[in-house]
């Protein structure tokens, strides 16, 4: 039989615990594929991505960072393999096998699970890329920015990488087990474990630190949090570690030295159980705090950004759909046909401007041909009172300026206004007066009331293509009325049609455009959360030899299954949700300081914390599947052996 | 009174042709006070009967009455109640728990049952004084020899005052010296009227501790022997019996008697 061979059915042999090992890599391989799939899609490549340079370059860290995560991650995975079977690799040196011989061996075993890994993971990464395509188009309601296809260069990337991590990887666990060692791999499993230590001081200042750096979070201004960042980010983070590996360990230590709490149920197995899991695995449970903090914050900015946006469009826009028609067709007819048009898709009109008037030009003016709109004091009355708005009343050459912002009554900010109409000047003398905003809508900038006997005088010579009529809407819902807009421009012929503007257009334009960046943040995230609680299934996984002698104990003392599966739960729990639940907390803190940057933009502290909120609850959801998950193949697994 | 009653247990492992006997009808009864001894060569079934009275396994054909409560009528729940209400366990690997303290791994039986930390109190002192463990209780598992750690697992076993103690191979893990104290603390709780003991064992040192030994071989009850005199007697008997029957007694010079 050739070493080959052995370690082929070696394989076979321990399917179960290879099995946790393969599926953790598999895993690592599904998630780099799908990044790279992303990033090195042509589309992604050569289309237009909005901010496209900072975006690939943000991909571009993820991708290392998540090659960075798979390589500690399947390292992890390896060594947690390897070390439980330090026994059998003691067991084939006593036998008599070299150091030699057990590094090719062991490296020989790498290759294999590499080799299968690669091809699972490319074999299951492909259609999932698709359906993640699908899935995220729908969340975000757009149409995918981006082809389902199969990436070559993203194939042969992953590939290489995963194949290279394997070997490195074969190669430092082979450095692990050393045969001069005999005696302690042969009694790896029979350590004893010493009661964690810990330091009443160090777990204070946990908390003081963490204590800390929320304080000036909560303080940070536009100005401070450039300097503030990076350092109350360093703080919290170490402060996160020393509790988890401190601070922990001493509640729970405090716990147990309450007798009324402890001698009560479950509590003395659960506690007891939990100091030595928490300590073990301190320093896994604050990176996954850290980086979810990290993750849901980037995120919860992100959505942030794009809730500002958001809201500058109805800046940018004042209404939902504004358009100038010149007189040769009716005002009255259009404006029909428009309700029509609303009262038949059932979107509401919230508010209406309509005028009709005739298309100056500036007197003086030669190039820009910019128009002003002259409306007769009646109409604008007319309009004012059906709207609930101040009228004017004018004489002589007096004009109203309508101005988009309120006026001071008594407020008289003169102003004389040249303006030229069918080659005649007109000179108004002109004051403010208020006026909604609506959509600057070329090549009309400015409109203005004027004398009724003044009009008169001018529409006598006026043809219809010098009149016009300005309709400006704002609609219920506009974010879904895209369609209704649409067929609100179409009432008017187009050689009609003096200028049209819709925010509607504009929105479904940016949406498309920022939907590539959302849809990245929101991959980056779930890519990461899926890791890091994949992490944690295989953490916990990781004892479960030890563990399934202890639950066996247990149950001869007198435990039933179903008490055993609550303590089993109850631990479980507290290493699912602690490293998150602190994630969150952080964030919230993170938000904070956001809102306050924000704040001379008006966002409320809620309205910032929302968008993480809303990241929190779905990862959450993922979290708690996981847990579920997890828990119950754990407490499948402690049951499985015979005699229990 | 009768404390547990076993009758016509029958265990087969394997599903496939030749399937092996590990027990063919083995009728038992133990009466309150009793300190029963059984013994047989490895692979005589003394294990599988062991872990059919603790219902820790089902037999193929023949029931258990425990207290007068047949075994194979519980279902799991129920079952792990009665098992921690009514027997008392002792292993050969002593079976605490490392997360715990030697203290903490003592009260478990009445922690699960809830009763007041007052009164569990109460109990741990009076079974540690008992014991001689009064000293190491808040120590951890490791950090106390293996004759300790089994001292505390029979306190653990009696705390609760069981109907039955069942040991498995109590003494296998331990030297000469311990297994002595180990069994010296069996035998004085038993004729202090405070437990009844079933033990299992190939070590006729620690078999000589008992009030009566049933020897098993194939799986059957082969022979049976009481004592009626002083210890270093029955241990000659119970080594003259092993004889008889051909059994291999290595054991018994390292058993310092």
């Amino acid at each position: 039989m050739t070493f080959r061979r052995l370690a082929f059915s070696n394989i076979k042999g321990l399917r179960r615990k290879y099995a946790a090992f393969l599926f953790s890599s598999v895993l690592s391989v599904i998630i780099f594929y799908l990044l790279a799939s992303f990033v090195l899609h042509p589309d992604v490549v050569n289309g237009y991505v909005a901010q496209a340079e900072r975006v690939r370059a943000g991909l571009r860290v993820a991708q290392y960072m998540i090659a960075t995560f798979s390589f500690f991650f399947v390292l992890y995975s390896s060594s947690a393999f390897v070390r439980s079977r330090k026994k059998e690799f003691g067991l084939l040196s006593l036998l008599g096998a070299t150091k030699r011989q057990l590094s090719r061996f062991v490296v020989i075993e790498h290759v294999i699970m590499g080799l299968g890994s690669v091809a699972a993971g490319l074999g299951l990464g492909i259609p999932l890329s698709k359906l993640m395509l699908a899935g995220m188009s729908k969340m975000l309601q757009v149409t995918s920015p981006i082809r389902f296809m199969v990436v070559m260069p993203a194939v042969i990337q992953t590939a290489c990488l995963f194949m290279a991590l394997f070997v490195v990887i074969g190669f430092i666990t082979a450095l692990q087990i050393s045969p001069r060692k005999v005696i302690a791999l042969l009694r790896e499993h029979q350590r004893p474990k010493t009661l964690p230590s810990y330091s009443p001081l160090i777990a204070l200042l946990s908390v003081l630190l963490i204590g800390g750096g929320y304080a000036v979070a909560w303080h940070v201004d536009g100005t401070t949090i450039v300097s503030a960042m990076l350092p109350v980010t360093f703080v919290v983070s170490a402060g996160t570690f020393l509790f988890f590996s401190q601070a922990t360990v001493w509640i729970l230590r405090k716990l147990q030295g309450k007798v009324s709490f402890m001698y009560r149920n479950l509590n003395l197995l659960t506690v007891g159980d939990l100091v030595f899991r928490m300590k073990d695995n301190a320093r896994v449970l604050a990176a996954v705090a850290v980086l979810s903090a990290c993750v849901i914050t980037a995120t919860g900015t992100v959505y942030t950004a794009q809730a500002t946006f958001l809201r500058d469009e109805e800046v940018s826009y004042p209404h939902a759909v504004t358009l100038t028609i010149s007189g040769e067709s009716d005002p009255s007819e259009v404006l029909a046909s428009i309700h029509k048009v609303a009262s038949d898709d059932k979107v509401k009109i919230t508010e209406e401007v309509f005028l009709t008037g005739l298309v100056a030009y500036d007197g003086n003016d030669g190039g820009a041909r910019l128009a002003t709109l002259i409306v007769s004091e009646d109409i604008y009355n007319q309009w004012a009172k059906e709207a609930g708005r101040p009228e004017v009343s004018l004489e002589g050459n007096q004009g109203a300026l309508l101005v988009p912002w309120e006026v001071e009554p008594g407020e008289s900010d003169r102003m004389p206004l040249e303006l030229s109409f069918h080659g005649k000047a007109v000179t108004l003398d002109a004051i403010p007066h208020p006026f909604p905003r609506v959509n600057w809508v070329y090549p009309i900038g400015q409109y203005v009331a004027v004398d009724d006997a003044l009009f008169q005088d001018l529409l006598k010579d006026a043809d219809p293509s010098e009149q016009a009529a300005l309709i400006s809407l704002e609609l219920e819902a506009w974010q879904k009325s895209l369609k209704t807009g649409r067929r609100i421009r179409e009432t008017v012929p187009d050689e009609h049609l003096i200028g049209y503007s819709s925010r509607l257009e504009s929105y479904e334009a940016h949406k498309q455009m920022y939907a590539l960046t959302a849809m990245i943040a929101l991959f980056v995230t779930g890519l990461f959360f899926i890791a890091s609680g994949s992490m944690l299934y295989f953490r916990l996984f990781g004892e479960i030899d030890e563990d399934r002698e202890k639950y066996r104990a247990m149950r001869r003392l007198g435990l039933s299954k179903a008490e055993i599966a609550n303590v089993v739960s109850r631990q479980v729990l507290v290493f699912f949700f602690a490293p998150i639940t602190f994630g969150a907390s952080h964030c919230g803190f993170a938000m904070k300081a956001l809102s306050n940057v924000l704040r001379g933009q008006d966002w409320p502290f809620l309205g910032v914390f929302r968008y993480a909120l809303w990241v929190i609850a779905v990862f959450s959801a993922i979290q708690v599947a996981y847990f579920l998950f997890a828990r119950r193949a754990y407490v499948r697994e402690i049951f499985e052996a015979p005699g229990t | 009174m009768t404390v547990l009653r076993a009758t016509g247990l029958s265990r087969v492992y394997g599903k496939k042709q030749p399937v092996t006997w590990a027990l063919r009808g083995v009728d038992l009864s133990v009466e309150t006070g009793d300190f029963i001894g059984v013994m047989g060569p490895s692979g005589s079934g003394k294990t599988t009967l062991l872990n059919l009275l603790a219902a820790i396994d089902t037999p193929t054909s023949g029931t258990v009455e425990i207290n007068g409560v047949e075994l194979s009528k519980l279902n799991d729940a129920n079952l792990a109640v009665f098992r921690r209400r009514n027997l008392g366990f002792i292993f050969q690997d002593y079976n605490l728990l490392h997360t715990l303290s030697i203290k903490e791994n003592v009260v478990l039986p009445l922690v699960l049952d809830n009763v007041p930390p007052a009164t569990i109190l109460k109990r741990l002192e009076e079974v540690s004084g008992q014991l001689g463990i009064s000293a190491i209780l808040d120590k951890r598992v490791f950090e106390v020899s293996g004759g300790e750690q089994q001292r505390a697992a029979i306190a653990r076993a009696i705390i609760h005052r069981p109907a039955l103690i069942l040991a498995d191979e109590p003494t296998g893990n331990l030297d000469s010296k311990s297994s002595g104290a180990v069994m010296k603390a069996l035998q004085d709780l038993n004729d202090e009227g405070k437990a009844t003991i079933l033990l299992v064992t190939h070590d006729p040192f620690a078999a000589s501790f008992c009030r009566r030994i049933l020897f098993i071989r194939d799986g059957r009850i082969h022979s049976e022997l009481r004592r009626y005199g002083d210890r270093r007697r029955f241990f000659q008997e119970i080594l003259d019996a092993l004889r008889e029957q051909g059994g291999v007694t290595h054991d018994f010079s390292a058993a310092g008697v």
